[in-house]
């Protein structure tokens, strides 16, 4: 009788610790890692930017043309953070007949980050009759 | 169900800034890893998102896309800019329609506007 309790608990203990396992930090060099953590003492742990752009045309054969760019980096000398996040989302609209709409953003992350989130979204319409939108996004980390 | 909703929003978005009403004409759209590029009657919309390039048509006669990997999703990258990446020698071209279907690919949307 209790040898099956001991073996069912036995599992119960093992799943969490299974699951544990997986998801966070991979690493490769736990000590290298544990080095890059401790030399950020002071700094910030963690980078979060966030990029959005809206170009439009609505009137007949109008241009637009939006230059955007989001450079990593701005943390103070020295320091690098832990975690990085950035959101790049933009939306480019020819909306007038025969307009012509151009939209670019660059985003670029900052360089040592342990772990880097990158989020990018773009909207691209021609809608207009013969209308041009061309769209380009580069949402980049450094390494 | 969420992905589908927010394609007809952000389709809708642009016919109620517009205002006035059209002939009955079509808005080609394609959305890939959430990025969606539409073309009216007669327009080319281009996109390029980290390097991969998708062009199209209005008339649903013109699709190509450059370079990329269709499975990449959002994911950390260091890829060099692609400026000038259709005249490169070695660049991947990928003709991937060249037939008038309004709905070659399942993600495909073709939405009437009046």
């Amino acid at each position: 009788m209790l040898r099956p309790t001991f073996v069912a608990l036995s599992l119960l203990a093992a799943l969490p610790a299974a699951a544990q396992d997986r998801g966070g930090l991979r690493m490769r060099d736990p000590t290298a890692v544990l080095d890059q953590i401790d030399a950020n003492r002071g700094c910030p742990m963690s980078s979060t930017s966030v990029t959005v752009g809206l170009n439009r045309t609505t009137g007949r054969g109008s241009s637009a043309q939006q230059q955007l760019a989001t450079m990593g980096g701005s943390e103070p000398s020295g320091c690098h953070p832990l975690v990085s996040t950035q959101v790049v989302t933009g939306a480019n609209l020819a909306l007038g007949r025969g307009s012509s709409a151009g939209q670019t953003i660059n985003a670029q992350g900052p360089s040592g980050a342990l772990a880097t989130t990158t989020y990018t979204r773009g909207y691209n319409y021609a809608y207009g009759a013969s209308s041009r939108a061309n769209q380009r996004i580069l949402n980049l980390t450094n390494k | 169900m969420s992905r589908c909703l927010r394609v007809a929003t952000f389709a809708v978005l642009p016919m109620l800034w517009w205002g006035w009403s059209a002939s009955a004409e079509s808005l080609r759209c394609q959305s890939a890893n959430g990025n969606l590029n539409c073309a009216g009657s007669g327009g080319v919309s281009c996109q390029t998102v980290n390097g991969r390039k998708v062009c199209i048509s209005g008339h649903g006669d013109v699709i190509q896309s450059f370079g990329g990997d269709q499975s990449a999703g959002d994911r950390s990258m260091d890829m060099p800019d692609d400026e000038g990446l259709d005249d490169l020698p070695g660049v991947r071209q990928r003709p991937r329609r060249q037939a008038a279907n309004p709905r070659p690919y399942p993600d495909w949307k073709l939405i009437d506007r009046e």
